[in-house]
């Protein structure tokens, strides 16, 4: 009985310790950002030579929080008109859609400045279409590597401004040389929008 | 209400009609359109078109272009989804200048490794052309005359890719042909006189064109 009563002794300042630690070390966390996106494709593939990109939209959730680290998930939109229909076919538009996981580190330049580096990863899907008919899907995987600056406006509030580089590997079947035209794209985007915390 | 549901019928009747395309399969068109002499002919307009034949068929221009300086074309556009979608590369259609227009017809099985390469196509021009016309006299009621074929070169409109190459292809007794050469005429006369014992024979003649329309004519 003793040796229990003792053993009930030596573990409350661990229990308690460890209690605190996991508070500070895992805090949910409610960070949402809502942006446009200016998208630059560049390289030998077909969204880069044969579309012209407009402008996108993009929104981001982070959801968790482990010290400085932040883990979210988001989705990016931006639509796609064909220019070179030697390339796309006779078909107006493409949809580049794409959803993502991603981890961010948040460094505090001044009390109101922050940097924020971020990877992810996610599922991108491409939707062919000409006057809201379909003409098929083209589906894949990006990675993302970017960074976002922002500046407390108040409370809530933060403005925001990032680059971000998006590869993608896409699916695709057709003669051997044009695989490395259809199965991949590459674009920078500038992200300009409002994040609430 | 009634009209509400003939109304979503007819859009899904129409709907489900529409050639449904793979956007991860893209398929390639090429080739180089030429003159009688092996020159390149620029600027000539290709078309592709997809078509579900049947009753509610749909058709579908999936790409277009214009040959370059070398008169070569380069198209890839999203692969239908079927095999038994035509997929048919009109040459010139619209037949603004001196040359011939030209349809290939083929299906997807007729591309290989995703590409179907038409090579050379060549084109003549209208007025390379005049007309052979088979005039069939016949004499007696027990023979009959079949597997007409001509052997020299004509214009070929249309191009089958999966055309039965022993399928008597004779759309009629009149050819545009390319005028100053000599034409290889085929037949076959079938002799029925003797119920038992049909007599089959074949028979070749060669047909001299010149410029001007050749009417010839076959007594049996």
């Amino acid at each position: 009985m003793k040796l229990i009563f003792l053993l009930f002794i030596l573990c409350i300042p661990f229990s308690y310790g460890q209690e605190t630690k996991s508070q500070n070390l895992v805090q949910f966390n409610h960070d949402i950002r809502l942006n446009v996106i200016i998208p630059s494709n560049f390289g030998a593939n077909f969204l880069a030579e044969s579309y012209d990109s407009k402008v996108g939209i993009g929104t981001n959730f982070s959801f968790l929080r482990i010290n400085n680290f932040k883990l979210g998930a988001g989705y990016d939109f931006i639509s796609y008109i064909a220019t070179d229909i030697t390339r796309t076919g006779n078909i107006k538009g493409a949809q580049f859609h794409t959803a993502y996981g991603d981890i961010a580190y948040e460094i505090k330049i001044t009390e109101n400045l922050n940097l924020e580096p971020y990877i992810g990863y996610g599922g991108a899907k491409l939707k062919f279409k000409s006057d809201g008919r379909d003409f098929g899907n083209q589906d894949g995987n990006n990675f993302r590597i970017g960074f976002n600056t922002d500046y407390k406006l108040g409370k809530r509030f933060s403005g925001f401004v990032g680059v971000c580089y998006l590869q993608s590997k896409l699916n695709i079947n057709t003669s051997p040389e044009f695989v490395s035209f259809y199965d991949n794209t590459k674009m920078f985007q500038l992200n300009i929008g409002l994040k609430i915390h | 209400m009634k009209r509400i549901l003939l109304l979503l019928f007819t859009i899904v009747t129409l709907s489900s009609c529409e050639i449904q395309y793979d956007g991860e399969t893209r398929i390639v068109a090429e080739g180089q359109v030429v003159d009688r002499n092996n020159n390149p002919i620029p600027n000539q307009k290709i078309e592709i078109t997809t078509n579900a034949e049947g009753t509610y068929g749909s058709t579908d221009l999936i790409s277009f272009t214009t040959t370059n300086q070398d008169g070569r074309f380069s198209l890839v556009f999203p692969s239908p989804k079927g095999q038994d979608i035509s997929i048919e590369t009109f040459i010139n259609s619209d037949q603004r200048n001196k040359f011939q227009s030209k349809i290939i017809k083929g299906l997807k099985k007729n591309f290989i490794n995703y590409k179907l390469n038409l090579n050379q196509i060549v084109l003549y021009e209208i007025n390379d052309f005049t007309e052979l016309e088979l005039v069939l006299n016949k004499t007696s009621p027990n023979k009959q005359i079949s597997n007409i074929k001509i052997d020299g070169i004509q214009p070929d409109y249309l191009v089958d890719l999966n055309a039965d190459k022993n399928e008597n292809q004779f759309p009629g007794k009149q050819f545009n042909v390319l005028k100053n050469q000599t034409i290889n005429l085929s037949y076959t006369l079938s002799d029925f006189s003797d119920p038992g014992k049909v007599v089959t024979t074949n028979h070749t003649s060669v047909i001299t064109i010149n410029s001007e329309k050749v009417v010839h004519s076959i007594t049996y």
